[in-house]
């Protein structure tokens, strides 16, 4: 993927702090933050692919119970 | 006991004993700490305040409650130190920071609530990462702290004074907080056992929050009898924290004493994608051994690719502590390290379905690494750390293109076990060629705390690197 198609370019994150936040940075502030989140967002779209239309985060706390020791597990 | 030269050499349970049996005082035991905090800060900083009359009248107080007779606490007397950002009513609590560097909080967390009920005695707040941000253990604010085995060296992070001060003899233990591997990494790197339990199996009430889906609060010590110690006084449901397990506590300290004939023990070679140096995969391979000798069974399992845990860990981590932090950031954005402020501000760019969807997978990929692992064994070792630790100069970056890759090296194997919400010990694993401590991390199912204390502990009685002390005065 070339810098171009990356998520988190210079521009866009000037844009969201500006809009969202009434917050400006300096330009090499928004180049640190494009290239710590941009391998972030990568994986968190591979990673995406398991989401299931039912999956809440709430889940968790059942899941965790679920497969919790139990001195038996084996 | 030990053989023993100064008091400071016991370990947490034998000084308990030690106090409750009047062998010594608590007051002389604290004079002692006191004595050693007062020499080692200059060269290890790992204090960011010391509070030595109050922990005098402490200690004397429970000096006179133990001749009057009083039932006694599992921590009658001994000093401990906590990293600054548990809250005690009417104390300052910096949280390693310049913008609360003179908060004084109306309350107190519940693990402080449960030590002092214990009689813990504690000597002040320990110096840490600001705002609990960072693996290496740098500050800005309050200076850096250092590594007793080499005070050129990092001692990890966040919890800096608490692995410093552990590892330095000047206190028996202390209490971190691990959000990406705070607690585990500064073990693995000052030669220490630390815990990070179960999401929810200690109350997160009264501490500093950074990311308040993956906080965990947990102890430092030199053995695994202490930690678990430590460990059964601070966990449990918590009226204060809902969302604190109500799981009933096991017998830690019991199952210190216990056989680990026929537990299984995966390792993935593979190490989930990310290779540790040769030293780690070296000692990795001789506490194998060890286990194997001791009647455990090894077996093969395969990690889930790490890497995309890391980044889901980090969208949470990152979007709670930006949202934690929205204020400051704006009108106050200049008090913060520029690191520190890269890794919250962060956060801040990150879409709440993006967020929302890392929360969403986590009971996903908890099912996907209890099938692929704990369907085949009962416990996983893996690196902590995978390497010794980097010297403070060479961890220096700031907030340059170099971060992503330092956050990955030190945190690479800690942080997905904070997204899955399952409990790590890290313990000693020997020593590199450099005399640098190294670490490896036992994961198990939820709430098999118990069952890593009994590993671990079991380690522990066959090896020797917990008793080796650093010689850095």
């Amino acid at each position: 993927m070339t810098s171009n198609n990356k998520t988190y370019q210079e521009s866009f994150l000037e844009d969201i702090f500006k809009r969202l936040h009434n917050h400006k940075l300096s330009k090499s502030d928004y180049t640190g933050l494009a290239e710590m989140l941009n391998p972030i967002e990568d994986l968190a779209n591979t990673a995406a692919v398991g989401l299931n239309f039912n999956d809440e985060p709430a889940d968790f706390l059942r899941v965790l119970n679920e497969v919790k020791d139990n001195g038996q597990n084996q | 006991m030990s053989g023993a030269e100064s008091i400071t050499d016991f370990t947490l349970t034998e000084v308990a004993d030690g106090i409750k049996k009047k062998k010594f005082s608590s007051e002389e035991v604290t004079k002692e700490c006191l004595n050693l905090v007062h020499q080692a800060q200059p060269k290890l900083n790992c204090f960011i305040s010391i509070d030595a009359e109050a922990a005098i009248e402490s200690a004397r107080k429970a000096d006179r409650e133990l001749a009057s007779g009083n039932k006694l606490g599992m921590l009658h007397g001994v000093p401990l130190a906590h990293k600054d950002m548990f809250y005690k009513k009417g104390l300052k609590s910096t949280g390693g920071s310049k913008i609360q560097k003179d908060f004084i909080p109306s309350f107190t967390a519940t693990v402080i609530s449960r030590l002092e009920a214990a009689g813990a005695i504690s000597l002040g707040g320990l110096n840490m990462s600001e705002f609990a941000s960072g693996p290496v253990g740098q500050n800005l604010h309050f200076g850096d702290c250092k590594n007793p085995w080499n005070t050129k060296h990092a001692p990890g992070g966040s919890s800096s004074g608490s692995g410093s001060a552990v590892a330095g003899r000047l206190v028996f233990g202390a209490l971190g907080s691990d959000t990406g591997g705070s607690v585990r990494i500064p073990a693995a790197l000052c030669g220490l056992v630390g815990l990070k339990g179960t999401q929810g199996r200690v109350s997160r009430y009264g501490g500093m929050p950074l990311s308040f889906s993956l906080d965990c609060f947990g102890p430092l010590t030199r053995t695994v009898k202490d930690c678990a110690r430590l460990f059964s006084v601070i966990a449990g449901a918590d009226k204060m924290d809902p969302t604190a397990s109500l799981n009933d506590v096991d017998d830690y300290e019991t199952a210190c004493s216990e056989s680990i004939e026929g537990i299984k023990i995966g390792i993935d070679r593979g190490y989930g994608g990310i290779s540790p140096s040769p030293e780690v995969s070296l000692a990795i391979e001789k506490a194998i051994d060890l286990f194997s000798k001791l009647g455990a069974i090894i077996v093969d399992v395969t990690l889930p690719d790490q890497d995309e845990l890391n980044a889901l860990s980090n969208i949470i981590t990152r979007s709670e502590a930006a949202t934690l932090h929205k204020k400051w950031l704006t009108t106050r954005r200049d008090d913060y390290s520029p690191q520190v402020r890269r890794r919250i501000e962060i956060g801040l760019a990150i879409p709440a379905t993006r967020y929302l969807e890392a929360l969403s997978l986590r009971s996903h990929h908890l099912s996907k690494f209890n099938d692929a692992v704990f369907e085949k064994c009962d416990t996983v070792i893996l690196p902590t750390v995978g390497e010794p630790s980097p010297t403070l100069a060479e961890l220096d970056i700031g907030d340059s293109k170099e971060l992503p890759k330092m956050l990955r090296r030190l945190t690479g194997y800690t942080r997905p076990m904070n997204y899955y919400g399952v409990p790590a010990l890290s313990l000693p694993a020997g020593f590199s060629q450099t005399g640098l401590p190294l670490g490896f991390q036992l994961v198990g199912r939820p709430f098999a705390e118990k069952l890593l204390f009994q590993i671990g502990a079991a380690f522990q009685q066959e090896t020797n690197y917990h008793l080796d002390s650093p010689n850095y005065l």
